[in-house]
């Protein structure tokens, strides 16, 4: 071996060596150098890649959202049968505007709206939820007959067929001893609700109730007695004062045109205020927050029209042609003064009297409320004395105010049953939604599962079917409610993709549908005409029916049967022909709604809208209430007294004017035609505990009040990152918000020795939970709060166990109007964990 | 001293000129790196300083972010990114003094600054910024993944790929086969291949970019977060363009950037 | 106290015993290291507690421990060879040697904190000047090569004299002295000349790398707790502290231990409690000028220093273990008894590896915008930082290595340091 450093080599050879070997190494270091420092050096692509999944491969697919019930419109992108992005849809206005007028600006057919469509993070994580490896794959039987939220139920997989045949089995048995009333269907309100009412009345229960009466029937009913409409839109873009009581529309998303037209119309400027417990994201858009004692918006809105009727600054011209009961009204707020509402709001009277200047001075101004309010026993009245407080200053239908709805494209045809199912058709409801003067067809949930168990309704409920609903967590007291009803049936069914609280009580599991792998048709609420299509893009993953589906298989298999005996599910409600495929049936359903609706186009062409979604070119109208009824419409109307039907009243006729002074005009969809500050009707009627009605709407204190032992309020509210409490098994938007803390003020939180990031307990009469505290000054000092729908016990390996379930703390309790379950009337005690 | 003699002094000296004469090595170069850094923070150049054909940037409205967070979850659509990794994220600056804790919300991308910090630490060249158009990438095949280019950034913009996922992918549903389009390089992200084990970052997604390098919003061609954003708070463009809506907005409207004092020169700039 | 007057009766019996330990001590680290380099070669980074905010550990901070006693060491052996101080020359080589197993072992840690450690040749094909770490990458190869040539060339007589082809230990020899067979005085004078060749280019690159480890923090304007113009002082401080601390430690356990060693011992002692004081001197400094200075950024890294859920690393290791009690030991009587002086080299060896974490983890931990980690819920995303039990049981791991290495090479390597001694003194270059 010939060694380096032998004398032989000596050390000036040793130093030229050693001199080679750090010149081959600076060598090879410059063959680097070449990019070094190189910015015009491009990175390797992949153009197989780019083929086969670039955005010009595969398929992009329009559809409509339902990550929450806003439906906004979406663009699915889809490469060998998977979703590889979501996408906003530019075409539909539900992500763009409720105002025709700025959505057409600029649009164009080929591209849509001028600044493109959105969706919020929901939407984007659409695809984790299809995705989700937690998902119910095939239908299940339950084993164990013990029924808990902490038991297992041993599920035992079976097939469709097998699962179809048991449950239609029983419902037939049911059905024969005429006791079909007996079935209880419950279900989301944004899908497929059409056909499963109409299983419901062909099968002959009255008891199909929905979603709504855990969310805004309050306010519903609030508007429904006042300007005879549920749901007004507010037209925040064109408004240049906005207030909103208990309404959080940048966060808790929905129609997710929201945040856009409330900041556009800060931007143009407008000024917000916003009412509400909680400093919430949209009020910290706002330039202003009052801070209100929860329940106590009622008395706010009342001082408010206080001011302005001393003032004299209402909307003469509009109170005085367009309302009734003004004086009453006028006399009821005479000693309403804001220092009284300071007492119970805890909002200084100086500020509710700038609040009241603002309001009557600055035009337009847009007043709106959503559940804050209405979620108390008080809620009705509460939400009343702000639709009243809208009316004096003029404030419906006008541009930058509430607009009356003008919505559809698609319509329920009414279909009538056969007379087997008439008979217990006519039983009464078994949730006893008569008792509730202003209920909502979606029926009233607490008194439905308090019934069952405690066997004081009507009759005897025995099977139970729940379709994308999950009780135990959304009912106030569910865990306890629900629970205990569950194990009083005689058999339960739950659809839903995820293993829920409710399905893990369940008799029958069947895999439900993500709305990427179903149909439905989706009415935007906008404040015109137009109505989007959401379309599979993939099959259904693990090859289940879509719910519809299954309800056409059941009707089918119970031989459901329409009066002219023709069974319904069998023959195609658009040709007449029997149809053998469950989802041809379907979009032939579809189209038949879409051809007597507002659109009048079959499902097809729809399709081929742009953005598959039909919008109406006529667009926003307004003032809508003293526009003169068309000869033509006149022609096949019906006239019951002062209001004027489309049809007779008994045979679902709608209602679509009033003869005020001997003209047919729109009117309001009340008795009088006119907005009421007084309501007659109300007047003669009884509240669910059997109490008379204020026909004012009066401020009385809602029930459940903080007292020494439980000192402060509890509230929740939704923000963007989630959607009610079925969407915390999902990755992505557990990334943006993993847990939901529980919310306080410092200065609540010294008095009891808490500090930021402890664990605290929190505790009512009706149990405790704990929680995580974040100490912020975005909340009134006597409040509590949290994001509503964490603290999972069930639902998907990623959910458990994640935050807080302050729903445990509350009452199976409902407004004794409209129905509307009270999720924020609780009063809590706190202490360290 | 002399109690404790040490060294004898003769030798001290010589042994303390040798350290000095390192130290001063050192410094030079360190000095000489600094002043990299530094020269920027003196000069104020003007946006087009750099002779290249486009000059992406963003111009985020403060005003219209309702802090929803869309554009973080778009941004992880359109990008496939990992558990953890986060190109985008919208955070509540709580202002001192301002009653009642109201926030801010404000959406943070990578600025793709004018001077990075980031891309001058990297010791291999791995990450730089594109000269056609500004934007600052990572060559994940060149990255070692030390992550100096992480305490680098002022703005913590850039993100470690540990190898975490969601549990879509671990269970092996379909979504496991989707590929991100990053750098139109269409990776999976695979058990110790890249973009895993390599620091990971905003892209402007240029993988929409078309030949030339232009973007289009009417074809969808845009950065995600942009697409989806809410608000309509995210406006992307070139400042190129005195006609862009990114120029229009930076000559009428007030903005800030962050951490001006830095240098970096951000191409992000925030309304208010 | 009677106990230990009793166990130190025996010196070398104490030594036999120390030795013992040492052993144990450094295979069990070593086997418990390879849970840590399975979790890392199988898992890649999964398993460590780093994220994307504080992206630096364990490791790192390791890896600048290391390289810290590399340097240091390097620099007290550079003494004997460049300046002739030979007080310490009986531990010269151990002295160079020890430099070169902290620099493999810094190496090994840095290299499993790569994201891609099959990719760490990038950084000579693909350069950047204009990087600190490229630059520090350079240096510490150029020294790595210089210290393996350094002990060749100290050792060669040595191996040359004692190899052969009968003992395992002659075969090693023989292997390792390349084939040199040339055992005449002038080699070996030309091999002193070359030693000191080297050793004298060394001094400034172990200087350059090590101080430039500390630009490569410096630099970073991003992060106020690392910004400042005395980081790579503070570095070279600590480098030699540490290093002087450790061969403290060394000298009285090894080479026949402090029984021998006793004198050297002692004066590491004085030289190393010198250093010390000048490196707590700039710390103060810093600290004052930091909080004098007041700016919310650059106090917000020492406040998680001093005040932190992980102040007890401060206050506790790096203050009265690490500072405190060697300062006394080193101060007082006790300065004399090589024993104690071992103890106090060990507590500040130990101490300076609280003052790396007290670098590299408060720089990361401090919100580079307020509320960022608030805004995305992940593990990753996170300002708290503890490493795993992967993080720690692959830097055990390394410190086994380190130790085994170390006590195979005394063991092996001829103990000539006498005749050696011998001849250092008569020849002169």
């Amino acid at each position: 071996m010939a060694y380096i450093f032998d004398e032989k080599v000596g050390r000036r050879k040793f130093i030229k060596k050693l001199a080679a070997t750090t010149g081959s190494a600076s060598l090879l270091s410059s063959t680097g150098c070449a990019t070094w420092g190189s910015e015009e050096r491009e990175i390797r692509t992949d153009p197989v890649g780019l083929e086969k999944w670039g955005r010009e491969a595969g398929e992009w697919i329009p559809s409509c959202c339902n990550m929450c019930g806003g439906q906004s419109g979406i663009l699915v992108h889809v490469v060998d049968g998977i979703v590889e992005k979501i996408e906003p849809n530019n075409w539909n206005p539900n992500n763009y505007s409720n105002i025709s007028t700025d959505f057409f600006d600029g649009y164009t057919e080929e591209y849509g709206t001028k600044e493109g469509g959105a969706i919020c993070p929901k939407g984007n994580a659409g695809i984790m939820a299809l995705y989700d490896p937690d998902r119910i794959k095939k239908p299940l039987r339950r084993r164990n007959p013990v029924r808990g939220l902490d038991v297992d139920p041993q599920w035992e997989e079976i097939t469709w067929e097998q699962a179809l045949n048991e449950i239609s089995e029983k419902l037939k048995k049911l059905r024969e001893n005429n006791e079909a009333h007996k079935l209880l269907w419950i279900s989301e309100d944004h899908s497929f609700t059409h056909i499963q009412a109409d299983f419901c009345k062909l099968f002959g229960t009255p008891n199909y109730s929905m979603h709504s009466n855990l969310c805004d029937v309050a306010r519903k009913a609030s508007f429904k007695t006042v300007v005879g409409d549920e749901r007004p839109l507010a037209d925040f873009i064109q408004s240049k004062y906005i207030l909103l009581f208990g309404w959080n529309p940048t966060s808790a998303i929905k129609w997710v045109y929201l945040p856009r037209i409330l900041t556009r119309a800060i931007e143009r400027g407008a000024r917000l205020v916003v009412v509400d417990p909680y400093l919430s994201d949209t009020a910290a858009k706002g330039h202003d927050w009052l801070a209100i004692r929860p329940g106590t918006d009622g008395a706010l809105a009342l001082a408010l029209s206080h001011c302005i009727i001393r003032d004299g600054t209402y909307d003469k011209e509009f109170v005085e042609n367009w309302t009734i009961g003004f004086d009453k009204f006028a006399d009821y707020v005479k000693d309403k003064t804001p220092e009284w509402a300071e007492k119970i709001t805890s909002i200084p009277a100086n500020k509710i009297e700038e609040v009241a200047h603002d309001l009557a001075t600055i035009k337009p101004a847009c007043i709106d409320f959503w559940s804050g309010p209405g979620q108390h026993t008080n809620g009705v009245q509460g939400g009343r004395a702000i639709a009243a407080l809208v009316a004096l200053i003029g404030g419906y239908d006008r541009p930058g105010t509430l607009i009356l709805p003008n919505t559809g494209g698609n319509k329920h045809v009414e279909i009538e049953p056969g007379e087997f199912a008439e008979k217990t058709l006519r039983m009464p409801r078994f949730d006893e939604l008569e008792k509730f003067p202003l209920g909502h067809k979606s029926g009233v949930y607490t008194q439905m599962f308090n019934n069952i168990i405690e066997g004081k309704g009507p009759y005897d409920a025995k099977i139970l079917f729940c379709v994308f609903q999950n009780p135990v967590m959304s009912v106030p007291g569910g865990v306890r409610a629900v629970v205990d009803a569950f194990k009083k049936l005689e058999m339960s069914v739950v659809i839903d993709t995820m293993m829920s609280e409710t399905a893990i009580l369940a008799d029958y599991v069947l895999p439900g549908t993500v709305y990427l792998e179903r149909y439905d048709l989706n009415t935007h609420w906008v404040t015109w005409p137009s109505v989007g299509l959401r379309q599979p893009v993939v099959k259904p993953l693990f090859g289940q029916l879509a719910e519809y589906e299954t309800v056409i298989a059941l009707g089918r298999k119970l031989n459901l049967m329409t009066k002219d005996g023709k069974k319904f599910f069998e023959i195609s409600p658009l040709t007449g022909e029997k149809v053998e495929d469950l989802t041809k049936w379907y979009e032939d359903y579809l189209s038949k709604e879409l051809l007597e609706g507002k659109a009048k186009i079959t499902l097809q062409q729809l399709k081929e809208l742009p953005g598959a979604v039909w919008v109406d070119k006529k667009g926003t109208e307004y003032e809508k209430y003293s526009k003169e009824l068309s000869s033509e419409v006149l022609q096949k109307s019906y006239i019951d007294g002062n209001a004027i039907y489309d049809r007779p009243k008994d045979k679902g006729g709608k209602r679509i004017g009033t003869i005020i002074n001997g003209k047919k005009v729109r009117g309001f969809f009340t008795k009088s035609g006119k907005v009421e500050f007084y309501s007659e009707w109300l007047a003669e009627k009884k509240d669910a505990n059997g109490n008379p009605i204020n026909p004012l709407p009066e401020y009385r204190p809602r029930d459940w009040q903080p007292n020494e032992e439980y000192p402060l309020y509890l509230i929740n509210w939704k923000e963007a990152s989630h959607t009610h409490s079925r969407t915390q098994n999902n990755a992505w938007l557990l990334e943006i918000k993993g847990y939901n803390p529980i919310i306080m003020n410092p200065v609540t939180a010294a008095k009891y020795g808490i500090e930021d990031g402890d664990e605290i307990w929190l505790e009512s009469p009706y149990g405790k939970v704990k929680g995580k505290v974040k100490l912020t000054k975005r909340i009134h000092p006597e409040v509590i709060g949290a994001q509503h729908g964490f603290g999972h016990t069930a639902l998907g390996k990623s959910a458990k166990g994640r935050g807080t379930n302050t729903g445990i703390l509350n009452i199976t309790k409902s407004e004794p109007l409209s129905g509307m379950a009270v999720h924020k009337e609780v009063c809590v005690k706190v202490y360290k964990a | 001293m002399d109690k404790h003699k040490i060294f004898d002094r003769r030798e001290f000296v010589e042994y303390l000129i040798s350290i000095g004469a390192g130290s001063l090595v050192t410094a030079v170069l360190s000095s000489g790196l600094l002043n990299a850094k530094t020269s920027s923070i003196v000069e104020t150049r003007p946006l087009n300083r750099v002779k290249r054909k486009y000059h992406y940037g963003m111009v985020i409205d403060t005003r219209r972010c309702v802090g929803c967070r869309a554009c973080v979850l778009a941004c992880k659509a359109e990008n496939k990114t990992p558990p953890g990794v986060s190109y985008t994220v919208v955070f509540e600056e709580i202002l001192e003094n301002r009653p009642n804790d109201k926030p801010v919300f404000m959406t943070k991308p990578c600025f793709h600054c004018e001077n990075p910090s980031c891309t001058d630490v990297c010791p291999v060249s791995a990450t730089y910024k594109r000269e056609q158009d500004g934007i600052v990438v990572v060559d994940y095949d060149r990255c070692i993944g030390c992550r100096y280019c992480m305490t680098a950034c002022p703005y913590s913009a850039r993100w470690f790929d540990f190898g975490e996922n969601y549990p879509a992918i671990e269970k092996d549903t379909d979504w496991s086969k989707v590929p991100s389009p990053e750098y139109k390089q269409f990776r999976k992200r695979e058990h110790e291949k890249s973009p895993i084990g390599n620091v990971r970052k905003c892209t402007f997604c240029l993988h929409l970019q078309d030949e030339e390098g232009k973007y289009n919003k009417e074809e969808g061609r845009w950065p995600a977060c942009a697409k989806t954003c809410t608000g309509k708070a995210i406006h992307f463009g070139d400042f190129n363009d005195p006609n862009s809506e990114v120029s229009i907005l930076l000559r009428e409207r007030q903005y800030i950037r962050l951490k001006e004092e830095l240098g970096t020169s951000p191409n992000v700039y925030y309304l208010i | 106290m009677d106990f230990i007057n009793e166990l130190l009766h025996d010196q070398n019996k104490v030594s036999r015993n120390l030795k013992k330990l040492f052993w144990i001590i450094g295979t069990c680290l070593f086997l418990v290291g390879f849970y840590g380099w399975i979790v890392r070669i199988n898992d890649g980074h999964i398993k460590a507690n780093y994220g994307s905010i504080v992206t630096w550990g364990l490791w790192v901070a390791a890896y600048i421990y290391f390289i810290g006693l590399s340097a240091g060491s390097f620099l007290v052996s550079s003494m004997v060879y460049v300046f002739n101080y030979k007080k310490f020359e009986r531990i010269g080589k151990l002295a160079v040697f020890t430099a070169l197993v902290t620099l493999l072992m810094a190496l090994l840690s840095i290299w499993a904190d790569l994201g891609h450690m099959g990719r760490a040749w990038h950084v000579m094909v693909y350069p950047n000047f204009k990087s600190p770490m490229a630059w520090m990458i350079y240096l510490y190869s150029t020294y790595m090569l210089l210290l393996i040539v350094e002990i060749y060339f100290l050792l060669r007589y040595d191996l040359v004299t004692s190899a052969n082809n009968k003992t395992l230990k002659g075969k090693i020899y023989k292997l390792l002295s390349l084939g040199s067979k040339d055992t005449s005085e002038k080699s070996r004078v030309r091999d002193k000349k070359i030693v000191k060749v080297l050793a004298t280019a060394g001094v400034p690159i172990a200087i350059l790398f090590h101080g430039g480890v500390g630009a490569l923090f410096g630099v970073v304007a991003a992060r106020p707790h690392w910004h400042s113009g005395l980081f790579p002082i503070l570095f070279l401080l600590s480098a030699l502290v540490s290093g002087g601390a450790l061969l403290t430690l060394i000298s009285s356990v090894f080479q026949e231990g402090w029984t021998k060693n006793r004198e050297i011992v002692v004066e590491l002692g004085k030289m190393v409690l010198g250093l010390l004081l000048l490196d707590i001197l700039f710390q103060i400094s810093e600290f004052l000028i930091v909080y004098r200075g007041g700016i919310p950024g650059h106090v917000a890294g020492w406040d998680l220093v001093i005040k932190g859920p992980y102040a007890w690393v401060f206050w506790g290791w790096q203050g009265f273990v690490g500072t405190l009690i060697p300062l006394f030991l080193l101060t007082f009587k006790t300065r004399k008894s090589p024993q104690w002086v071992a103890l106090a080299g060990f507590l500040i060896a130990a101490g300076i590896f609280g003052l790396r974490l007290n670098i590299v983890i408060p720089g990361l931990a401090v919100e580079e915008i307020h509320g960022l980690t608030s805004a995305i819920y992940s593990h990753r995303v996170d300002p708290h930082y503890f490493p795993s039990i992967s993080e720690w049981m692959l830097t055990f791991g390394i410190v086994g290595f380190g130790m085994l290495l170390f006590g195979l090479g005394e063991f092996f390597l001829p103990k000539s340091y006498e005749a050696n001694s011998h001849l250092s003194s008569e020849v002169k270059i």
